[in-house]
């Protein structure tokens, strides 16, 4: 047996876990061997360090404080599953009950509650552009808001606040003349002859930079189809392209997809507006003021809690107009502009809308 | 010897691998799985200085063993009901523990490469943490200073050693478990926990020669 195969057996010998025979050829190795010899003494010396060394004590009360930590758990354990369950044959049953009732409670606020809360909101119905007549070149200042429009605005406030019912239209206390309305309507519309777009199409415009230059054939087009029925086509195409494109299409793409839109009653789809204002009952007071110098006839109204609904009818030509203005009382969704059209009448459904 | 070279199983004093494995704390678990605190509370006195001396040895730091004993234990409440029975309690304990020491030594490794700090510095003993421990023997301070240097050298070459090696002898030549127990702590058989001790022992014999000559 060489050295350090002694040695690697040294620690088997001090554990006395050889067998005899190798034991004894161990012992007589190291009788002889000097290096093997301290190789064991520094094993035991190794052995006998560790054995002295001192024992440490837990700390004061430190199976106390581990013991709190577990009631600490044990209790919360224990709380919870009491408190959820204990006593079964009662509080399962109330579970139940419970669950039942925010169910049905949940069914009913779906169907009972706000409309907007049910269903989307439309999207605008093509409008025609307004007639040729309507359209100037300048620019002109918009009306501005008188007092005298206050006591009017005032007692339709008081009126919004009354049950649903259906009313006239108020006259308009201080109507503004038909060139200034032709001016403030037309302000962002263009120059030359061809239809109208509508504000929306404009703002889409500017938004999207989408518009390309319309090709000499689109605008030929355009001039071709003159009356009522030809312009109003053409801006419902537009708005049904606008609609699809996010922007506003080019002539040619306008004009294919003309014959896939038939001209269509301004008055028929209603349009949906969403407004968040900070007031409902004073802004409800605002668009009344409003409509009543646009000559609109309120159709319905009403007070939901914290929001309001009024349905009006409006002149088309003054669709716009109305739309810049109930924006300063407060943020208007969809964003898009009321499409501006012939005359005739659009019915415009207005959610209003508290801040919380 | 080479890592995976194993002795042959020798019969061990100690071994009673054939025999029914009887606890003396059957009565207390069984009692803690009903949710009795009390009974876990006995077992927490009964264990503590035991489990704290093997934290100790494992991570170096008296505060850390202090840690680590409290999670075991709160550890071992909580999976009370998965303990089955087929090894003492004290076994699975110190299992629990060894884990808990492993994982919060690795935490500490993690911090001292950040902070730059050795993992094998022995400031508990050297501070003096353990004074009142050894004045209870009557010796003199020149002796308690000699004393506490020598464990604060061999706790670092303990440190030294690899977590496994420091596992064998920490649970063998400290705290004297028999290699069945040490076998069912660490889930290996007798012959790998022989081999791993011995390959321990020589490593810490080495590291420990140079205080040979101070030694009387």
């Amino acid at each position: 047996m060489t050295c350090s195969e002694i040695e690697s057996r040294l620690c088997a010998y001090r554990d006395e876990l050889l067998p005899p025979e190798e034991k004894d050829r161990i012992e007589k190795h190291i009788s002889t061997c000097v290096q093997c010899g301290k190789a064991l003494a520094d094993l035991k010396r190794t052995a006998d360090l560790l054995r002295d060394l001192e024992a440490v004590e837990p700390p004061p009360f430190f199976a106390e404080k581990i013991m709190a930590r577990v009631r600490e758990e044990a209790g919360r354990k224990r709380g919870i599953r009491r408190w959820l369950f204990h006593p079964l044959h009662i509080k399962a049953p109330i579970q139940a009950i419970a669950m039942i009732l925010i169910a049905v409670s949940a069914i009913y606020v779906y169907q009972k509650g706000e409309p907007e809360m049910r269903k989307t909101t439309p999207l605008p119905a093509p409008i025609a552009a307004p007639e040729k007549g309507a359209v100037t070149a300048e620019p002109a200042k918009a009306p501005s808001h008188t007092a005298d429009a206050a006591p009017s605005g005032r007692d339709s406030a008081l009126r919004s606040l009354e049950p649903v019912r259906e009313r006239p239209s108020a006259p308009p206390v201080a109507k503004p003349g038909k060139e200034e309305a032709t001016a403030e309507f037309a302000a962002p519309h263009r120059k030359d002859r061809q239809p109208v777009r509508s504000s929306a199409a404009l703002d889409g415009e500017a938004e999207t930079g989408a518009v390309g230059q319309e090709t000499p054939r689109g605008a030929r087009d355009r001039e071709d189809r003159t009356g009522p029925v030809g312009e109003a086509a053409t801006a419902a195409s537009e708005w049904k392209m606008m609609r699809r494109t996010g922007g506003i299409a080019t002539g040619e793409s306008a004009k294919a997809a003309v014959p896939a839109v038939p001209p269509r009653s301004v008055a028929g789809t209603p349009l949906d507006l969403r407004m968040r204002v900070e007031d409902v009952t004073a802004a409800v007071r605002e668009i009344e003021a409003i409509l009543d110098r646009f000559g609109a006839r309120v159709v319905e109204s009403r007070r939901l809690g914290q929001s309001g609904f009024m349905k009006v009818e409006i002149a088309a030509r003054h669709a716009p107009a109305f739309r810049e203005r109930i924006e300063g009382i407060g943020r208007v969704d969809p964003r898009n502009n009321l499409p501006a059209g012939p005359d005739g009448k659009v019915t415009v459904r207005i959610h209003i809308v508290g801040n919380p | 010897m080479t890592e995976g070279e194993t002795l042959p199983d020798i019969p061990d004093p100690g071994n009673t691998r054939n025999q029914s494995v009887e606890d003396d704390d059957a009565g207390s678990v069984t009692r803690c799985r009903r949710g009795d605190t009390e009974a876990f509370a006995s077992l927490v006195r009964k264990h503590q200085k035991r489990m704290l001396n093997i934290a100790y040895r494992m991570t170096g730091d008296y505060d850390d063993a202090c840690d680590v004993i409290q999670e075991s234990f709160l550890s071992a409440w909580r999976s009370i009901g998965k303990f089955r029975g087929d090894a003492r309690f004290s076994t699975w304990l110190t299992g629990i523990v060894l884990n808990r020491a492993r994982s919060h030594r690795a935490q500490r490794a993690a911090r001292a490469r950040r902070d730059g700090i050795s993992l094998d510095d022995p400031a508990d003993i050297a501070s003096g943490k353990f004074e009142d421990g050894l004045c209870a023997q009557g010796t003199s301070p020149a002796e308690r200073l000699e004393k506490r240097e020598m464990e604060a050298r061999v706790q670092a070459c303990i440190g030294r050693l690899d977590e496994e090696q420091r596992e064998v002898i920490v649970l063998r030549d400290i705290q004297g478990f028999s290699y069945e127990e040490i076998g069912a702590v660490l889930k290996m058989p007798d012959g790998t926990v022989k081999s791993r001790l011995f390959r321990a022992r020589s490593a810490l014999k080495d590291c420990l020669r140079p205080l040979f000559g101070d030694l009387k």
